[in-house]
């Protein structure tokens, strides 16, 4: 366990693991985004108030699901930087900001397209939304910040400190329905008692669910060996996997 | 499955034009997701193959002798970093 921890720093051998896996990942992904998709949009049977727009829900719930998720990761990467300053927690931090920025993106977008039939408006300013968007700029400035830097080291840990502090707004996203009055419907999925949605639409929500996690991995792990490979472009090792010998 | 025919399918009641816009931001999103770090990292190869024959061409495989700026040019269109 201690020997793979140890491991996971050395560049070489996380760029040959993280291509490994990415290999087996990405396809793997793809053909459950597939599978769930094409359940969702023309399997499952309508909802019977909604009809048809709740198919909107396979690929809304598990984006921002994700987007959460994934915070915790960039924000865990940014206290491993800070506290051991492990190189290579920095370049997962980096890795995920994007990542997390575009999914955030995904939610948001699908919601404004949902609330239209659903809510009569594409937008409001309810607790949940509102806190989603400034996860959006979270992610998003987290990204700019390391840009707006000459000096990358001290890039990386404004960059840490952001995502940490930025931890605060995950738990009011979580509970922004319970919390406040909203149009936004609380949680239909429970690991505590019923689900409050039926199995034939809760199977394929979880396959997407499990998709997108996986397109999240296998996008950070990219994002990183992409990373790696430019800041140790002058070790031997980058230069015999660009074919110079 | 759910609907009779392909054209129910798109029309989806009314709400069709809403799902399946959607859907397709969300795969335009993701493509772009996997496809950029993927076209980054080739590019990133391509610079690193060319510049170590540049490098060999030259006789100064040894990167010390390099200074550092020359070590942060961009090519090829490649992102400026200017430091690492």
């Amino acid at each position: 366990m201690w020997s793979f921890i140890h491991k996971l720093g050395s560049p070489p051998w996380f760029f040959r693991f993280s291509g490994r896996v990415v290999r087996w990942l990405l396809p793997l992904t793809l053909a459950l985004l597939v599978v769930g998709a094409v359940w969702g949009l023309l399997v499952a049977p309508a909802d019977f108030r909604q009809g048809n727009s709740y198919r909107i829900i396979y690929i809304h719930v598990p984006s921002a699901v994700v987007a959460l998720a994934g915070y915790y990761v960039m924000a865990l990467a940014g206290a491993i930087s800070l506290i051991w300053r492990i190189k290579m927690a920095d370049i997962a931090m980096r890795a995920a900001a994007p990542v997390g920025a575009a999914l955030t993106g995904i939610a948001l977008m699908t919601g404004a397209i949902w609330g239209k039939p659903t809510w009569g408006t594409w937008w409001v300013w309810d607790a949940r939304i509102t806190s989603m968007l400034i996860l959006l700029f979270l992610y998003l400035g987290v990204v700019a910040l390391f840009e707006a830097y000459d000096n990358k080291v001290a890039a990386a840990r404004a960059c840490a400190v952001l995502s940490l502090v930025g931890t605060v707004n995950i738990p009011i996203i979580y509970k922004s329905v319970d919390w406040w009055y909203s149009l936004h419907q609380p949680a239909s999925i429970k690991f505590t008692g019923e689900s409050a949605i039926d199995a034939s639409m809760l199977y394929p929500l979880l396959l997407m669910i499990t998709a997108f996690y996986g397109l999240f991995t296998a996008a950070v792990l990219m994002n990183m060996r992409s990373d790696l490979i430019w800041h140790h472009r002058e070790a031997s090792w980058v230069r015999q996997w660009a074919g110079f010998k | 499955m759910h609907f009779d025919s392909i054209a129910a399918a798109m029309h989806m009641d009314g709400h069709g034009i809403y799902v399946w816009s959607a859907y397709a931001i969300t795969l335009v999103l993701l493509f772009w997701l996997l496809w950029a770090p993927s076209q980054q990292l080739r590019e990133r190869k391509r610079w690193i193959t060319a510049e170590a024959h540049r490098r060999a061409a030259s006789g100064n495989v040894g990167l010390e002798s390099v200074p550092e700026s020359k070590l942060t040019v961009a090519a090829e269109g490649e992102p400026m970093e200017s430091s690492s």
